[in-house]
């Protein structure tokens, strides 16, 4: 039960932000605007987006190892390509992330710092798989972050069942974070 | 008089490591995974405890597992100390073999470790850490699940551990 009630709270968290009254605002906007103005905005957006946090991370399967480094996206954006790490199934696979607040100003509260390995149907889609099943691993820690404020985990976990898996680590629910999601995110092909 | 200072002294004694333990829960299962259904049967559950003294002062629990068998560790570690941030605090867990079952000391973390992770954050008041992590035991033996504080900046230490026994299959 309580295997199952931490795994859809994360689930719920996720789907909150996702559908968070930021987005929302996004979509209306993008209706009514002319697209000059709404692709003008986007891109002033950007370089703001970039500054709340910055993510690093590795991951490492014996002599194979790929890096994963900040993506922030919002309605209508499509994510960075994903780095893919080659790993045999029962290998350790080490995943070492730092995530560092790098706004200027202000603290983010109650961010929860979420990461999980979760089999997908291809390599590099785009939507991200329920966590209800086939989880190889999945943490979460909550923090309030201010200017330069950072928290790292590392991890080793094995996949013994060979597919196609996503490995993500997310900021989620950083009030004042502006309806958009920051993460690193790699493909991990078992063979 | 005298006598309700002793009483009221002994109460704030028996009460001390109680008070202590406050500042942490934490919840530590270990399950069998069925991998065919991704069904998960709760195999031991263990509380917080602290240290010192070496190994706390709760007995572990046991759980009777078969090597190579597909195993999830899952634990949630909340913070309950009250009145401030502790920067930078560690929440590691590991699963590593032990000469037998509560032993008392902890065996070197940098050899043989099956499986382990660790976190470092700016823990607040009400802070949580959590990990949900799939794993096997290859190799027969009595192994240690444990996941514990640390750098916290504390007189003590707390965490949880649950013994694993590891037979053939």
């Amino acid at each position: 039960m309580q295997e199952k009630s931490q795994g859809s709270m994360m689930e719920a968290q996720r789907r909150r932000i996702s559908k968070g009254p930021v987005r929302k605002e996004l979509a209306v906007l993008s209706r009514g605007t002319p697209a000059v103005l709404v692709v003008g905005w986007l891109a002033l957006l950007a370089p703001a987006r970039a500054e709340h946090f910055t993510i690093e991370l590795k991951a490492k399967a014996g002599e194979n190892s790929k890096t994963a480094k900040t993506d922030a996206v919002a309605l209508g954006e499509k994510p960075k390509p994903r780095g893919i790490l080659e790993a045999r199934a029962g290998q350790d696979i080490t995943v070492k992330w730092t995530l560092t607040c790098a706004a200027k100003k202000g603290e983010f509260k109650d961010v929860t710092v979420h990461f999980f390995v979760v089999k997908e149907e291809k390599v590099g889609q785009l939507a991200v798989p329920k966590l209800d099943k086939d989880v190889a691993a999945e943490s979460a820690l909550t923090m309030d972050f201010k200017p330069k404020d950072k928290s790292d985990g590392e991890l080793t976990f094995k996949i013994e069942t060979p597919g196609n898996y996503l490995l993500r680590l997310e900021a989620l629910n950083g009030a004042g974070a502006e309806g958009h999601e920051h993460f690193a995110a790699l493909d991990v092909v078992v063979k | 008089m005298k006598r309700q200072t002793v009483f009221a002294l002994g109460v704030f004694l028996f009460l001390a490591p109680a008070v202590r333990a406050e500042h942490a829960i934490i919840d530590l299962q270990i399950f069998h995974n069925d991998a065919a259904t991704g069904r998960q049967e709760a195999l031991a559950k263990a509380s917080a405890d602290q240290e010192p003294p070496p190994g706390g002062h709760q007995p572990r629990p046991v759980a009777k597992v078969k090597a190579g068998e597909s195993l999830v560790l899952q634990f949630l570690f909340d913070n309950t100390y009250q009145h401030a941030v502790i920067k930078d605090a560690r929440v590691h867990y590991f699963v590593v073999p032990v000469d037998k079952i509560n032993q008392k000391t902890l065996p070197d973390l940098t050899r043989n470790v099956v499986t382990q992770g660790k976190f470092t954050l700016n823990f607040k008041p009400k802070g949580r850490v959590g990990a949900r992590v799939m794993f096997t035991i290859p190799k027969p033996g009595i192994y240690l699940l444990r996941v514990q504080s640390e750098h916290t900046d504390s007189d003590h230490e707390h965490f949880s551990g649950i013994d694993v026994q590891v037979e053939q299959p």
